[in-house]
């Protein structure tokens, strides 16, 4: 035991000495983590309405346009930029420039034609092939039902009651009804993201763990370099003729990596939790857990590197190939939610994909232990299959 | 000559590594084959957007009322159901949606909150005991509720939106009831009978967006682009900037690489002047980089389709690009000590000067238009290459290429001076 540890101290010494170690596995995730934060959080936008902005010109004074105006004006989901000198054409360069998400123009004659048998359509001018497009042309249109629904209705009262008087009335009093729908939709979600929603969850959840986990595989080029390191230096073949057996060499250095990750890990949790807002620590367990499992399967995987590298040029291409391989694979620039149905579901082939599901289930879903025992046990399982076939290439190696 | 031979030797050399040719060409390109990859979904036969399959669970404990099944007997064909819980299964059920959403039941709230705890759903929908009950009676409100997976945005957005929109519609049926009795007092089951099928009937038939809406595409905006290639094109750009300022700092650290082999030293003793190697070092890299860029531009062109933009303004970004980047790798390493401290400037220097350049592309494919963000990156050279390549890729006339191409020059001769009265101080 006593000679693993040796080698394990002598690895640490030597990384920690490096300031590329430094670098990689802590300098650059928290930058990028904060890049890509910054990036889908959109910080930095008025801060006090972070509803998407949409031109507006009403041609028509009509008091239906007027409700509908009012309609649209409680839109969850965009708000009214209503400027009286703006054109359509106007609206339509700033959406082009993505200064706006879309635009509404309520033509002249539009409230006249809603009471009719052919009422005027509502134009949006709209990138309809965007998210941001789609989700505002749906709320939109939520509006104008609505508004078209209590036409309608007004118009069936006035005919049952044989008193046009009440078509006013009937117009304001559905349009009321609807600020209390007879049926509402409640979102909730799990119970922990509930009861904290000063939790910076949307923002970071993901980024955090997936630039973590990218910059793990891209920060073992340090440790696999020690390995070739010492291989090109004869110190592994001067080893090899002690009484140190192959498996106690190849165990200190997996140790000296595992180690080296767990710290990484765990600064980066740390700098999450009380820099960003992401309550690793409501399961410190369970985060510990993953961690674990994550920096033995990396670990793995840095020890088959520097196995298979023969030169410290090789160590960098076996250590950054597989790092864009396997987080782009495994959601860790762009979630697999929104990634093709092959890529998403090809995408847990990749250890990230397991680990991402592991730390998210913590920190964004607010699950329990018991969800991180999969992931764990599924990078458990890759963990051993890379030290297996690292010990292998290692015993059939030129060192034999 | 001797200029030239030296950077021929330099070009041959950088060629001849399998690790430079790496990093100049496969990890370039294979970048945005994974974004294309990623991408898959969003336009796959030109236009076509395919939205993701979403997996929702219903647990309908409705218990129906007889109020509520009186109310049904008004509606006209086709929306019978014994409770509001039965039709909105069924509806979600439909053949509809079945492009959208992927429909299971579960017995009970939380068998469904653990599937979508579990990722076996996206949304679990829970229709409660009274739901019909609530539905019925004049003040009652109706729930129901959305448990969803807090790491999905767009699945659960497009149930939801299906959802609101049928409840919509039958909540309106109500509504319209409501109205009716305050507005004439008739509790008359007959009449109120009426108005429900009055409404019903009203309602128009088939897709209500196209009914309701005239949607148009802002004119200024290009047509008919396919998004994935405008994504990958995108990206490839990034990575051609960030490769190209790889190469150059990779070959210009072939100087320093030279002074520790003692082959440099050597070269001085020769009667070339120091100032004819170091124009030969910088054409040697600038060299490196003008094939490096022609290659890839090609590679992009043919492999992904991209569309660079009109000649002149392509011409005129590589141009940018060749010359910033060998300016750039001379810079950096006149203020290394050793070889050893390449490592900390691929890794630190170069990353995060490519990345804080290229945020305007990653933010715009995050949907955010902050402009502080594009200012920011402006404060690199590489952000007012990445401007002229998005500029490029938006048409945009040649005046506003060509300031942003002005900027990068002057960048290009601090650098260049900079660098290279190092070097000459350094090896006088």
């Amino acid at each position: 035991m006593k000679n693993i540890l040796d080698i394990t101290f002598k690895d640490l010494l030597e990384l920690t000495r490096n300031r590329m170690t430094f670098l990689f596995f802590l300098i650059m995730p928290i930058a990028f983590t904060l890049l890509f934060g910054f990036a889908f959080s959109g910080v930095g936008k008025a801060p006090e309405d972070p509803r998407l902005p949409v031109g507006f010109i009403n041609q028509d004074g009509s008091q239906l346009s007027q409700e509908l105006t009012t309609l649209l004006e409680g839109s969850t989901v965009f708000r009214l930029v209503e400027d009286p000198e703006t054109t359509t054409a106007d609206l339509e360069k700033q959406i082009a420039d993505k200064d706006l998400a879309a635009a509404i123009l309520i033509p002249a004659g539009y409230g006249d034609a809603a009471l009719s048998e052919n009422p005027v359509k509502l134009t949006i001018i709209i990138d309809a092939s965007t998210l941001s497009g789609m989700t505002v042309q749906s709320d939109i249109l939520m509006a104008v039902n609505r508004l078209m629904n209590a036409v309608r209705t007004a118009q069936i009262v006035s005919n049952v009651s044989g008193d046009l008087s009440v078509f006013d009335a009937a117009v304001t009093e559905t349009l009321a009804a609807w600020q209390n729908p007879p049926i509402r939709v409640a979102d909730t979600t799990t119970a922990p993201v509930e009861a904290s929603p000063s939790s910076n969850a949307g923002a970071f959840s993901h980024t955090a763990p997936g630039m973590m986990l990218q910059f793990a595989i891209a920060g073992l080029l340090t440790a696999a370099q020690v390995l070739v390191t010492e291989r090109k230096s004869r110190c592994l073949q001067r080893l090899l003729t002690t009484a140190t057996s192959r498996a106690r060499i190849l165990l200190g250095h997996y140790f000296a990596i595992v180690l080296l990750l767990l710290a990484q890990f765990l600064l980066l949790i740390l700098f999450g939790q009380l820099f960003l807002k992401l309550d690793y620590l409501r399961q410190a367990g369970a985060t510990l857990l993953v961690a674990l499992t994550t920096a033995l399967c990396i670990g793995a995987l840095g020890l088959l590197i520097g196995v298979l590298a023969k030169s410290e040029e090789q160590a960098i291409m076996f250590s950054l190939i597989p790092m864009f391989i396997l987080s782009a694979l495994g959601g860790a620039w762009v979630p697999l939610e929104i990634t093709g149905p092959t890529f998403s579901a090809i995408g847990h082939v990749s250890p990230v994909a397991w680990a991402l599901d592991g730390f998210e289930n913590i920190i964004a879903r607010g699950l329990g232990f018991s969800s991180v025992l999969i992931p764990a046990a599924a990078l458990l399982g890759y963990a051993v299959l890379f030290f297996t076939l690292a010990a292998w290439r290692f015993r059939i190696s030129e060192e034999r | 000559m001797k200029i030239l031979d030296i950077a021929l030797k330099d070009m041959t050399r950088s060629f001849r590594s399998m690790f430079a040719l790496i990093f100049m060409f496969v990890i370039p390109l294979l970048v945005p084959v994974m974004f294309y990859f990623m991408f898959g979904n969003i336009a796959r036969n030109d236009q076509a957007f395919e939205l993701p399959v979403t997996t929702v669970v219903i647990v309908n404990l409705d218990q129906g009322s007889p109020e509520f099944q009186q109310a049904m007997a008004n509606f006209p064909g086709g929306m019978q159901a014994d409770s509001l819980g039965g039709l909105v299964v069924s509806v979600l059920e439909s053949q509809d949606f079945a492009d959208l959403i992927q429909v299971s039941r579960a017995a009970d709230p939380e068998t469904a909150r653990a599937a979508v705890d579990q990722q076996q759903a996206g949304v679990a929908i829970l229709l409660p005991a009274d739901f019909s009950a609530q539905f019925s009676t004049l003040e009652g409100q109706a729930v129901i509720e959305f448990y969803q997976d807090p790491t999905l945005t767009i699945g659960p957005g497009i149930v939801k939106s299906i959802l609101k929109q049928f409840m919509d519609s039958i909540s309106g049926a109500k509504i319209a009831v409501n109205v009716t009795m305050t507005e004439t007092g008739t509790t008359d089951p007959a009449l109120i009978g009426q108005v429900v099928g009055k409404y019903m009937a009203s309602q128009p038939q088939g897709d209500p967006t196209a009914t309701l809406l005239n949607i148009q595409s802002p004119v200024q905006m290009e047509p008919a682009r396919n998004p994935i290639l405008g994504i990958v094109g995108m990206v490839m750009g990034a990575m051609l900037i960030f490769y190209a300022y790889y190469t150059g700092v990779a070959t210009a650290l072939g100087i320093l690489h030279e002074d520790e082999q003692h082959t440099l030293p050597r070269l001085f003793t020769t009667p070339t002047s120091p100032s004819s190697i170091l124009t030969g070092k910088f054409l040697g890299v600038l060299l490196t980089v003008t094939a490096q860029v022609i290659i890839l531009l090609i590679a992009a062109r043919l492999i992904f389709q991209v569309n660079w933009g009109n000649w002149q303004a392509i011409t005129l970004m590589c141009a940018c690009i060749i010359l910033n980047a060998a300016a750039f790798g001379i810079f950096i390493n006149s203020l290394l000590k050793s070889s050893k401290q390449g490592g900390v400037v691929f890794g630190g220097v170069l990353t995060l000067t490519t990345w804080v350049g290229a945020m305007p592309i990653f933010l715009g494919f995050a949907g955010n238009t902050n402009p502080t963000v594009n200012t920011i990156s402006l404060t690199v050279p590489q952000g007012w290459i990445v401007r002229m390549l998005m500029d490029g890729a938006n048409s945009a006339s040649l005046n506003q290429i060509l300031f942003s191409a002005l900027v990068t020059l002057a960048w290009t001769l601090i650098f260049f001076i900079v660098g290279i009265w190092r070097f000459q101080r350094r090896y006088a």
